[in-house]
């Protein structure tokens, strides 16, 4: 805007080149979307909340890496992880928490967990299959928890309820909607 | 074009007015749209805005398309495969003037948007397209069940069993299954979608697509979607095979032609010429000028 | 004199938008602003209550901008913000800059005090016509029981 300039990472127009970034590997788990370019040196994981998050929407951070500006920003209110929208976690830490899983009328209420990883591309390589996904696809995220695998797979064990994931390293992300099937 | 005021003054701060929602609204649609794309066929709520148009003419379809584009887009907007009919030429108008930057085309292949009302490209599409549909009645259940909490607990738990039974009705009464629009389709083998008012002829490009398909009803206020490689299955019976509109004459049995570019592949429109013969153009516009393009060149 | 803070906001919008502009802007210039929010342009359902039985309801949805901003000059800082019920966010973001200088006491104080006063005036003016075309319209209902008494 004309008065004052916002940092990137806030302005209308990033969110909307960040949300088609992260629609496309919404749609096509495996694929790998980089946002480096968006980003002034801010973590991917907070572009996909930024992207998302607004007054209406909560929070759980159990990374406790966000600020208070940061918190301001994103202009999200704070819940418990069992209770929030949206989860911000590190995927070194293994999960000792039941996310909201909606419910089989509104699926959609299913908790979008943003995780933080070390890479994307340089772990043991997964192989996906599901919806968007052309045959199979591998991702071999690093830095993240086999427990994560294990509970995932159990919050998704009843489709159409369940858990969508952000995984992000640094500067970019990848989508795992409940509906792709992790295999070694 | 900047945004105006109700005074006729242009205003700072006019990227504000990009895409004429404002950004909260925006922001919801986005939510909306990636857990329709999570959860493929199920109809997520969303808070469909006014729109500068009356519900029923494509508000569904607009708000998904302008919580898509950027200023990078190139926006197409078909009406029964034409571009040129007032709807998609106004909805056209309308982006154009909100979205500073976006191009419009009438070019399939040109296009990163193209919002459609009852019709999908002849053009395969690619991985690098979104098609938004423009949908009327976005609950395949409302026919069987008038009550909404109900149609969600059926849609839930796949219980499809009154569908089939109103598919089994048709045969038995017509001996064959009458829906020609609207064909009820199962996605990644749970939701079945109203697939909007395509024709069956379209219902199998849902199918292991390259592109993300984007459903928006404004006035029921719900947000659908079929992502790319994803199953998209007529529901029939197995004794019953899904069939196509096949423009076969009946007296000669010969698939008809599009009058003006030839084609023997693609949807046709079926209408009277001023002599009063029966003749047959692709309903695709851009599909047959490109044709005719061909054809020109090639001469 | 200045008004309560609460009414700054709607004061300064009813003054001359040229001059509300100019000012921000000099200090805006001079100073540094840091944005603590997000600035929020859009639509917001108004809730009021209804003055029988005193329920909520909502009457409709009313554009709204907002500005959280702190403002760091040589002579203080402050915080400042506005809320209007406007989609002119550039004439928000001014107001809320206006609002810290003031809490700030900067030297351009005087002249913020001047546009109050000249958009507290204005306002008045408005007001009073209002409230004149709405005496037009009052009746005076006699009820039936009144004439037994």
């Amino acid at each position: 805007m004309s008065v004052l300039d916002l940092p990137r990472l806030w302005r209308p127009a990033t969110h909307q080149a960040l949300f088609r970034r992260i629609l496309d590997v919404a749609a096509r788990p495996g694929q790998i979307a980089d946002l480096g370019d968006l980003l002034d040196g801010r973590p991917a994981a907070l572009a996909a909340l930024a992207t998302f998050c607004d007054n209406t929407q909560t929070l759980a951070d159990l990374t406790g890496t966000l600020s208070a500006t940061d918190f301001a920003f994103l202009d999200v209110g704070k819940a418990t992880v069992d209770k929030a929208g949206f989860i911000l976690s590190v995927g070194t830490a293994a999960p000792d928490f039941t996310p909201r899983l909606g419910t089989l009328d509104t699926p959609e209420d299913g908790a979008t967990l943003v995780i933080m990883v070390d890479s994307l591309t340089e772990g043991a390589a997964l192989t996906l299959t599901g919806p968007g996904i052309n045959g199979t696809a591998t991702l071999a995220p690093k830095g993240l928890a086999p427990d994560w695998l294990t509970a995932r797979a159990r919050w998704c064990a009843d489709f159409p309820m369940g858990v969508d994931l952000v995984l992000a390293d640094a500067t970019r992300l990848t989508v795992i909607p409940r509906t792709t099937k992790i295999g070694a | 074009m900047h945004p105006v005021d109700t005074m006729g003054q242009t205003r700072e701060g006019a990227e504000y007015g990009f895409a004429f929602l404002d950004e909260d609204a925006k922001r919801e649609l986005r939510r909306s749209i990636f857990k329709a794309v999570c959860i493929p066929g199920h109809q997520v709520p969303y808070a469909s805005r006014e729109m500068p148009i009356a519900r029923g003419f494509g508000t569904g379809g607009m708000q998904l398309t302008l919580a898509l584009l950027g200023p990078d887009d190139a926006c197409k907007v078909i009406d029964q495969g034409a571009d040129d009919s007032v709807n998609a030429a106004n909805i056209r108008n309308f982006f154009a003037l909100t979205c500073p930057g976006v191009t419009g085309t009438l070019r399939t292949e040109e296009a990163s948007v193209i919002q459609t009302r009852h019709r999908i490209p002849e053009l395969p599409l690619r991985a690098d397209q979104i098609l938004v549909f423009q949908v009327p009645y976005p609950d395949p259940l409302v026919v069987v069940e008038p009550n909404a909490a109900k149609r969600r607990r059926m849609h839930g738990r796949a219980d499809y069993a009154r569908l089939w039974v109103k598919l089994y009705e048709d045969m038995v009464a017509f001996d064959e299954i009458t829906i020609s629009h609207r064909y009820p389709t199962r996605i990644n083998g749970h939701y079945i979608i109203d697939p909007s008012p395509i024709p069956r002829f379209d219902v199998p490009k849902l199918h292991q697509a390259d592109c993300l398909y984007l459903f928006g009803a404004g006035r029921e206020k719900r947000i659908y979607a079929v992502p790319p490689h994803t199953d998209a299955v007529p529901i029939t019976f197995n004794d019953v095979t899904f069939a196509v509109e096949n423009f076969r004459d009946k007296a000669t049995g010969k698939r008809h032609c599009c009058r003006r570019c030839g084609a023997d592949d693609s949807f046709l429109d079926e209408f009277l010429d001023d002599d009063g013969a029966r003749v047959f153009q692709c309903s695709d516009a851009a599909y047959c000028d490109m044709r005719l393009e061909r054809l020109e060149a090639a001469e | 004199m200045r008004p309560n803070r609460e009414d700054w906001a709607a004061a300064l919008a009813a003054a001359d938008k040229g001059r509300v502009a100019a000012l921000a802007d000099r200090i805006r210039d001079r100073a540094q602003v840091d944005l603590l929010a997000p600035p929020r342009e859009g639509l917001m359902l108004m809730q009021l209550r209804e003055s029988v039985a005193g329920a909520a309801f909502h009457l409709g949805e009313i554009p709204m901008a907002r500005v959280h901003l702190r403002l760091t000059a040589p002579e203080g800082v402050a915080e400042g913000g506005a809320a209007l019920m406007s989609d002119d966010l550039a004439l928000v973001t001014r107001l809320a800059i206006l609002d810290a200088a003031l809490v700030a006491d900067l030297p351009e104080a005087p002249e913020i005090e001047a546009l109050l006063a000249e958009g507290m005036a204005a306002r008045a003016e408005t007001q009073a016509r209002r409230a004149l075309s709405l005496d037009r319209t009052k009746v005076d209902f006699q009820l039936l029981s009144e004439e037994d008494e």
